[in-house]
């Protein structure tokens, strides 16, 4: 093993190497941040120079993209409430109140530091028991997916505190925006209304930008022009003043704070790498999921929705660490697990390598060379981060009347660039007037993004073992994993109604 | 997965789509001009559809040119894509590349804008052949023991497949028309999804394409029992096909260069002609054969047509009886 890793450090430490791992990272933690551009879509125009560049290269060049962008959607999130990229989106629900609240450095930190925590342990995990953990990840079939999606709503619904009912609803409302299109199973559209452009359904992408972004562009839009009307005389200094009187000094991430999120940021890292190694789970479902279960083990859940740097940590966290084990079913048994895999799937076969159980053994070396990159990355993303960060907070705290229509349009064109659709853009605007009525109805945003990233997943893990199981709802308790789950849930419910009735 | 245009290169075609007046002009109408040739797929990127389309845009771009850029819109169930080709300028610089799912059972079983006979194949990449396979240590380990199994226990039997009515759906209610055995059907979101259910021992059996589980096989973790085709796979030369097992059953996709019917014929006669050629060079069937691409056969116009009207008439053949029961 030693001599291996002797001369994979030789391919992996080259110069040009790391000058592509800085390059990728810049770029990642760029597109990032920008709403509706993600690490994928960078990946996606990067592969045909693969073709060219020597193999440790072009690893470097995308492991660096995937993962300054999986920290970069935090920049978004945090800065101005729009998740960069639909990992981020739990970030955003402590990490915009952070900002808000004047810190949004502590919240960049918090974000950068949890964010390179979660994705070393996940490519640790995957350097040393890829094979185990897969072998556990295929244990999941329809039933315990089900169980897994029953277990992060019930989770996720309880997160709004003292607003249960009002986050199921809204959790129960994304579900059913997720089943517009086509039915999983039949293939036969529904809730289409006879238009052609919703039978592929709505994407995340304009959802999640629509919700967060448009709704606050709306409600800071409008809040700017009460100001305008009420006010009529206005301090001409401060109109002046970009940045509203921040003082970066005053901002610092502490040490004994970063300490206080530590636990957040483990959970994340354990809960990020476990359902970042199950197939189709999904970054966001990863965030979520630790959020919702560092609020249950937080010393002060009731600072989570207001700037928790807690929830900052465990969401960017569990985002993370999605990284290194979203590659486990690829390199276990030649199976994507999620876009991202596939697309270094891609690479790996224009490289001439084919992913698999054999890819380890066949090509060794540059495999080998790959895990040092995955490591050596995250150092990358941390130092740049930290250089970068600096800026990206005085950014954030530009005025609202100088941000609102950049981010209206990066929105807007953000979307289209997403997915070349018009119909995304429509729907972008729909998801808006759906955000600014929720918000002015002061129900909670984030569970219904939740239930409709997770909508369909559990729809047809359902249905799926349903038909298994022949039309038997007794199928659905046929598995260990997925009674787990449900006893997991069920203590969370008591936990959480004798939690406020102690509090009463 | 998905090869994404960026804002910047959105901003570069739009302008291109409105200078097209200009460009039909520089193409004289009835030649390929200059101007890059965007191969268009109706799916994510990643995929073999994806694999092969970047191994035609390295090759070919200096016979037919200009360059050639993949662009894929898998919205709206693949149907954005179409329609983005048909509302191109037909001057040959907007092409389709899909498999039958996409303009032939598609256009059959939904409502759209156009006919079968509105797409023209003008180059035959390869056949794909759709295999069947199972988990090494079930109990099913060749096509008699599934036929037997079936008969015995009706409906007893998990059979996964990536969406309804697809290239790896059709055959197996083909063989279920010609044999009588009833299997239960459960559809997966693709080949992926698949596999981890084989592996984890979810299902008995799935159906996919060879490349996807070439590694698999010769690890030991799958075996593949049967190939819908008329001859044995390449990449899996030991599996049989179901005719050599007594059942008339052979299914295999066809993988398609489309333009749409609006194209010029000698435009689409030197798509096709430039294509192939790139296609025929050494560093094309290099990419090929690393990436298990299977283009070391491709044909041009006639054969793609020919494959083209053949297909349609199974399709609407199995459609029509699917409909009936």
């Amino acid at each position: 093993m030693l001599d291996l890793l002797v001369e994979a450090s030789a391919l992996a430490f080259h110069p040009y190497v790391l000058m592509y791992v800085m390059l990728g990272v810049l770029l990642g933690i760029t597109l990032g941040a920008i709403p509706g551009l993600s690490g994928d879509m960078a990946i996606a125009l990067l592969l045909p120079f693969v073709f060219f560049l020597e193999p440790a290269m072009a690893m470097g060049l995308l492991v660096g993209i995937y993962k300054g962008g999986l920290f970069g959607g935090s920049i978004a999130a945090i800065s101005f409430g729009v998740p960069g990229t639909p990992g981020a989106a739990a970030t955003s629900i402590d990490g915009y109140q952070a900002k808000l609240n004047g810190k949004p450095s502590k919240a960049l930190h918090t974000a950068l530091y949890s964010s390179v925590i979660g994705d070393t342990t996940s490519d640790l995990v995957l350097i040393f028991i890829a094979v185990p953990l897969a072998a556990v990840a295929l244990t999941f079939g329809p039933i315990e997916f089900f169980a897994l999606y029953a277990f992060s709503l019930i989770l996720i619904a309880a997160l709004s505190q003292g607003m249960v009912a009002k986050g199921l609803a809204v959790a129960a409302i994304g579900i059913l925006l997720a089943m517009i299109g086509r039915d999983p199973i039949t293939g036969a559209t529904r809730l289409t209304f006879g238009m052609p452009g919703l039978s592929g359904g709505l994407s995340l992408i304009p959802v999640l930008i629509g919700i967060f972004a448009i709704s606050e562009v709306v409600v800071q839009g409008s809040k700017l022009w009460r100001r305008k009307v009420d006010k009529l005389m206005d301090d001409v200094a401060e109109q002046a003043s970009l940045l509203q009187g921040y003082d970066i000094s005053k901002d610092k991430l502490t040490w004994a704070e970063f300490k206080f999120t530590l636990k957040a940021t483990y959970i994340g890292a354990a809960v990020g790498t476990f359902i970042g190694a199950l197939p189709g789970a999904g970054q966001s479902l990863a965030a979520f999921m630790s959020y919702g279960l560092a609020q249950r083990f937080s010393r002060k859940p009731e600072d989570f929705g207001k700037g928790s740097l807690e929830g900052i940590a465990s969401a960017e966290s569990g985002n993370s660490a999605t990284c290194g084990s979203t590659f486990i079913p690829l390199f276990a048994f030649g199976i994507p697990g999620s876009a991202t895999a596939a697309l270094f799937g891609a690479a790996f076969i224009l490289m001439g390598m084919t992913p698999g159980p054999s890819l380890l053994t066949d090509n060794t070396e540059i495999i080998y060379a790959l895990f040092l990159t995955l490591i050596f990355a995250n150092l990358v993303n941390l130092v740049l981060g930290k250089f970068l960060l600096p800026y990206y907070s005085r950014i954030a705290m530009i005025q609202p009347g100088f941000m609102i229509p950049g981010v209206f349009i990066l929105a807007i064109v953000g979307t289209y660039a997403a997915n070349n659709s018009v119909v995304d853009v429509w729907v972008l605007l729909f998801a808006g007037a759906l955000g600014v009525t929720l918000r002015l109805m002061s129900f909670p945003l984030a569970p219904l993004v939740l239930g409709f990233i997770i909508g369909p997943g559990a729809e047809r893990s359902l249905r799926q073992a349903m038909i298994m199981g022949g039309g038997d709802w007794a199928v659905l308790i046929k598995s260990p994993i997925a009674i787990g789950f449900y006893v997991a849930a069920f203590a969370l419910i008591l936990l959480f109604t004798f939690a406020l009735r102690a509090k009463k | 997965m998905t090869f994404k245009l960026s804002t910047t290169a959105v901003a570069v075609s739009a302008a291109m789509l409105t200078l097209s007046a200009g460009a039909a002009l520089a193409s004289d109408g009835e030649s390929l001009g200059s101007d890059p040739i965007r191969i268009v797929m109706p799916y994510g990127a990643g995929g073999s559809t994806d694999i092969t389309a970047r191994i035609i845009a390295a090759n070919a771009a200096e016979h037919c040119g200009s360059r050639i850029d993949v662009v894929s819109m898998p919205g709206a169930g693949g149907m954005e894509g179409l329609q983005f080709v048909a509302d191109a300028a037909p001057n040959g610089h907007t092409i389709l590349m899909a498999d039958y799912s996409a303009t032939i059972t598609q256009t059959l079983t939904e409502d759209t804008p156009w006919e079968v006979e509105d797409w023209v194949p003008i180059v035959h990449l390869t056949d794909w052949k759709p295999t069947v396979y199972v988990k090494a240590d079930h109990d099913i380990q060749s096509i008699e023991d599934w036929i037997e199994l079936a008969e015995a226990e009706p409906n007893s039997l998990v059979f996964g497949h990536a969406d309804p009515l697809s290239l790896v759906h059709l055959p197996l209610v083909l063989l279920e028309q010609e044999t009588g055995i009833q299997n239960v059907h459960l559809p997966t979101t693709g080949g992926g999804e698949t596999r981890t259910m084989i592996l984890g021992g979810h299902i008995d059996l799935g159906m996919t394409l060879p490349p996807s589980i070439v590694s698999n096989v010769n690890s030991g973790e799958v075996t593949a029992i049967g190939v819908f085709a008329d001859e044995r796979s390449d990449v899996l030369p030991d599996v049989p096909t179901f005719q050599e097992a007594g059942y008339d059953v052979s299914f295999e996709a066809p993988l398609l260069v489309y333009t749409f019917s609006s194209v010029p014929e000698s435009i689409q006669q030197e798509l096709s002609e430039c294509i192939m050629q790139g296609l025929e060079t050494d560093t094309a069937q290099t990419m090929s054969t690393q990436a298990s691409a299977g283009l070391d056969n491709v044909q041009g116009l006639e054969s793609a047509q020919a494959i083209y009207r053949e297909t349609t008439q199974r399709v609407r053949d199995v459609l029509a009886a699917i409909n009936q029961d």
